[in-house]
């Protein structure tokens, strides 16, 4: 077992006031109009805990949206690598289960064989605090997808908090992680039964999932019936081309990169911003587009998520957090959809559609 | 390291090879390493224009130096073939795999090339030609729409006279103009002119997917394996290093575990016109 | 270093709105770097070249007379480049909100004597003639017109914001107003550009930039019939900017 240690409410709340001296605190913080954002928290109090999943998960401290990569020089064509911006010493708390494994999915992407320069350094200059959750949220099907409620993750984290409500046990994840820990002041070493309370805080919210995801056999299945009508059916009624789903997913990686010149031509940015395979521009070479029709572009999504992600790196594209199926317009869910195909395999169905 | 930063690359001779095809051969401008292998691509790119994937045209490195063959598509395009010999352009690579000889090797060679397709079969056409005895018989099965398009004509023609290679050609029905050996037809049409068994044999192929389409088809049909007919794929490329998410066939990344890929694995998936 | 492209800009049916982005980007840009030359603008100075010749001739405004339909002909004929700038000749913008109507209707509704007005149905630029593509926004969006001055220097395609203000709207991390409050939110089919604003301050966006390529106006229009507005209000929502686009005919379906 790990070392944890149990700090109560009051002392955790020291904690990160003391971290912020020296690092840049960053949590979920409610806003005006009522969104909760992860941001810098200027101070303990504005941590909004209690809370079901971001819009954007912490993905973009790790990963932003538009990212600076070279300046050019016209006249010679040198490049000067722009080194990310606000790179260093932050700390993200309270980073959902769910979160934390779509950046351990992400990680599989731009950790791989070939490493993304700017992705290592933020990564590595980030520091992550887990937060374990106690009970589902009304979209997420992490349980199903091996994400949740509790952290599954066994590294690439820092520390894993519980909330066992007048306190919280903290649990090492790293090396880095246990210096964070060991700035708190009031901090008591968690006895055996810390631990029991944990886990039967984790049989409790693993029993409060209402959404399920049956995955065996899901990629094979999906990939046997790429042309099943239900890709279609629910392009053309529902999908609205906006992209929203791609934007809020946690594990969406594709990137699209851009040049732009001065004025008086002498030097490029270039740079890169998400992309998404939901747009229509995305599939486009020179005379053609290979995803030119809706269908085949939510086919695209649900597919690489549940299925083709699988091959490429050994995991789902998937995390179960809920948020494409929450900030989708129509309310379009891959789950009903792979749910669909399900049921129509089950009834013998779905092999008519079989991909020859 | 970053692997998006590109190195510099100069223009060491350009060649036109029809009206809108121009060959360029480039080596680094700082004298970094290079190395590659017939079938892989470069990111070839211009400040404030951006950056495409371009295939090798040549067999190896030559003092350090090495052929892309490009055709203007669009305005990268355009302003890559407008360069003169001195002036430099950005770099990155090589990425992506390679024209399996290794496996060619002991069995007839069948190579199909459409359009600007033909020229990433250029260095294994030369390769199979200057190692003969290392494979069966070959074909060398070229399509374009007009003789002006069939690019390397007279330099095929040359490598196959008096070698045991078939070289055959045609253009678009109705755009044959001087050259008698030039068929008009499809490309598929000589395929018939294969009279070796095609299970003993290996097919590369490259160009219009359509094109590719065809050709698959007709030589399974004629008892090829599937996983025996290797097909060179194009698609968007942004990163080259399988990050960006564009080139994706399914699960396959075109730029790392293609272009080129086995038929029978590829066409496993959606959105192809394979 | 002035590269010597000529530039003409024309004004047909439009408010001021463009032309003080215009300005605004005259002043701060293309004048700053003299990169190009104005040989025709008719709020800028008066006289100048107004048969061109001209290497990018920016239309702003809907056509809505015969004179600026053929003076538009000629001004193609003699432009290298040609975009429509501004909503309304992207797409008919406000003055397209009296297609709806009769034009006699509209026409006696603003005008005492309507013997001297020749009016047409207002049409975007590319109902007349072929563009080489559109500067967005109510007003233009700098972002899209510093791409296409630039791409005139590099002789480059121009590569313009095409997606949805949906992406936008989610990078400012709005609470999507349409999800959330049943908002008859036009984010999802209408072409990014001016970074949430509506949206972002909980207000459901109106459409102002003109339709994105691809638009699903249909689901749209459907998820609005669902959520319990009237096919009149539905009708209005895709109607208050842009009635002729293609990508919007299918939300224009009349009550
Ligand atoms: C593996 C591989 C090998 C290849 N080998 C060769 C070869 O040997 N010879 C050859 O001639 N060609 C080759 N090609 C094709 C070549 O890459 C394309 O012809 C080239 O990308 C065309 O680029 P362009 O900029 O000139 O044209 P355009 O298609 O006009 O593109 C202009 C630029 O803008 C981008 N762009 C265009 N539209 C959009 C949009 N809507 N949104 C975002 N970006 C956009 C494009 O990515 C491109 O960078 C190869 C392609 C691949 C994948
Ligand atoms: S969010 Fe929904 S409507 Fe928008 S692209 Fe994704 S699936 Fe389609
Ligand atoms: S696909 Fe949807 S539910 Fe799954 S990780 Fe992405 S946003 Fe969350
Ligand atoms: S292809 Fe689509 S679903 Fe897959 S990572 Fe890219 S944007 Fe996300
Ligand atoms: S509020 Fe409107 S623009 Fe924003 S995400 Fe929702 S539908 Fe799109
Ligand atoms: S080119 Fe970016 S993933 Fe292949």
């Amino acid at each position: 077992m790990s070392t944890g240690y149990i700090l109560a409410n009051d002392a955790f709340r020291d904690w990160l006031n003391i971290l912020r001296n020296e690092f840049t605190v960053i949590g979920p913080v409610l806003k005006k109009r009522g969104p909760i954002v992860f941001e810098e928290i200027q101070d303990a109090g504005d941590l909004h805990l209690d809370y079901c999943s971001t819009m954007l998960g912490p993905r973009k401290f790790i990963y932003p949206p538009t990212q600076r990569l070279f300046r050019i020089d016209n006249q010679n064509h040198r490049v000067t690598t722009i080194e990310p911006a606000d790179a260093g010493n932050a700390v993200i708390f309270a980073v959902r289960p769910c979160d934390m494994q779509a950046i351990s999915v992400l990680d599989r992407t731009f950790l791989g064989d070939i490493e993304d320069f700017y992705y290592r350094k933020l990564r590595e200059e980030t520091l992550t605090v887990v937060l374990n959750c106690n009970r589902a949220c009304d979209a997420g099907f992490c349980e199903s997808m091996g994400a949740g409620p509790f952290l599954r993750l066994e590294d690439g984290y820092d520390l894993e908090m519980t909330s066992m409500g007048e306190n919280y046990l903290i649990e090492i994840g790293s090396r880095r992680g246990e210096g964070l820990i060991e700035k708190a002041v009031h901090r008591k070493e968690a006895a055996s039964g810390d631990y029991e309370t944990k886990d039967d805080l984790q049989r409790k919210a693993i029993a409060s999932f209402t959404k399920h995801l049956e995955t065996a056999g899901l990629p094979e299945l999906l990939m046997r019936n790429l042309d099943h009508p239900v890709y279609r059916e629910t392009a053309e009624a529902r999908c609205l081309g906006c992209t929203n789903c791609t934007m809020v997913c946690p594990t969406c990686y594709c990137y699209d990169i851009e040049d732009d010149m001065s004025f008086d031509l002498t030097v490029t940015e270039r740079r890169r911003h998400w992309d998404s395979c939901q747009e229509l521009h995305f599939a486009r070479v020179h005379g053609g587009n290979f995803r030119s029709s809706r269908e085949a572009r939510l086919r695209q999504f649900v597919t690489h998520k549940l299925a083709t992600w699988v091959e490429q790196y050994g995991c789902f594209g998937c995390v179960g957090c809920g948020r494409c199926m929450t900030w989708c317009p129509t309310g379009i869910d891959l789950t009903e959809m792979a749910k669909r195909i399900q049921q129509d395999f089950e009834t013998g169905r779905a092999r008519w559609w079989a991909y020859s | 390291m970053n692997p998006l930063e590109p190195r510099r690359a100069l223009v060491r001779e350009k060649i036109q090879e029809n009206r809108e095809t121009y060959s360029l051969t480039l080596s680094l401008a700082d004298h970094d390493h290079f190395s590659y292998r017939p079938g892989q691509f470069n990111m070839l790119g211009l400040p404030g224009m951006g950056e495409a994937p371009f295939s090798f045209s040549s067999l190896h490195l030559e003092r350090g130096r090495f052929t892309h063959t490009i055709r203007e598509a669009g305005s990268l395009t355009r302003s890559i073939c407008q360069l003169a010999a001195g002036d430099i352009l950005s770099i990155r690579g090589p990425y992506g795999n390679e024209w399996p000889l290794e496996k060619a090797k002991g069995r007839h060679l069948i190579i199909v090339g459409g359009g600007i397709g033909i020229a990433p079969l250029r260095p294994v056409i030369r390769h199979a030609l200057g190692n003969g005895e290392e494979y069966g018989r070959l074909y060398f099965l070229l399509g374009a729409r007009t003789e002006d398009d069939l690019l390397f004509r007279e330099e095929f023609e040359k490598l196959t006279a008096g070698r045991d290679g078939t070289l055959l050609m045609t253009v678009d029905r109705g755009e044959k103009k001087e050259l008698s050996h030039i068929r008009e037809g499809l490309v598929t049409a000589l395929l018939d002119e294969i009279d070796v068994d095609p299970e003993e044999s290996i097919t590369f192929t490259c160009g219009p997917e359509l094109m590719m389409r065809f050709v698959a088809r007709q030589l399974i049909q004629m008892g090829q394996d599937p996983y025996d007919i290797f097909v060179s794929m194009e698609r968007r490329m942004k990163c080259g290093i399988a990050h960006c998410g564009h080139c994706q066939i399914g699960a396959m990344y075109v730029c790392k575990d293609g272009p080129i890929f086995p038929y029978g694995d590829i066409k496993r998936f959606a959105d192809t016109m394979l | 270093m002035g590269t010597g492209k000529r530039i003409g800009i024309f004004k047909y049916s439009s408010c001021a709105g463009c032309q003080f982005q215009l300005f605004y980007f005259q002043h701060y840009v293309l004048e700053t770097i003299q990169a190009v030359d104005i040989v025709y603008c008719k709020m800028l100075q008066s006289g100048g070249e107004e048969d061109g010749p001209f290497d990018l001739a920016l239309i702003e405004g809907a056509i809505t007379e015969q004179w600026q339909a053929d003076q538009l002909k000629r001004i193609r004929e003699r432009s290298e480049l040609l975009a429509p700038i501004g909503s309304c000749a992207v797409c008919g913008g406000v003055p397209a909100i009296k297609n709806t109507a009769h034009e006699l209707d509209a026409q006696r509704r603003v005008y005492e004597d309507i013997s001297v007005v020749h009016s047409l149905k207002a049409h975007p630029v590319d109902h007349y003639v072929r563009v080489d593509g559109y500067v967005r926004g109510c007003p233009p969006g700098v972002r899209d017109l510093a791409e296409l001055v630039k791409s005139l220097l590099l002789n480059k395609t121009p590569r313009f914001l095409d997606y949805s203000v949906c992406v936008e709207c989610k990078l400012e991390e709005a609470i999507c107003v349409l999800v959330a409050y049943q908002e008859p939110c036009m984010g999802p089919v209408t072409n990014a550009g001016c970074g949430a604003l509506c949206p972002s301050r909980g207000r459901a966006c109106y459409g102002c930039w003109g339709p994105m390529k691809d638009a699903n106006a249909k689901a749209l229009a459907d998820r609005f019939e669902r959520m319990g507005l009237g096919r009149e209000e539905i009708y209005r929502r895709f109607t208050e900017f842009g009635e002729p686009t293609v990508e919007w005919k299918p939300g224009q379906v009349k009550p």
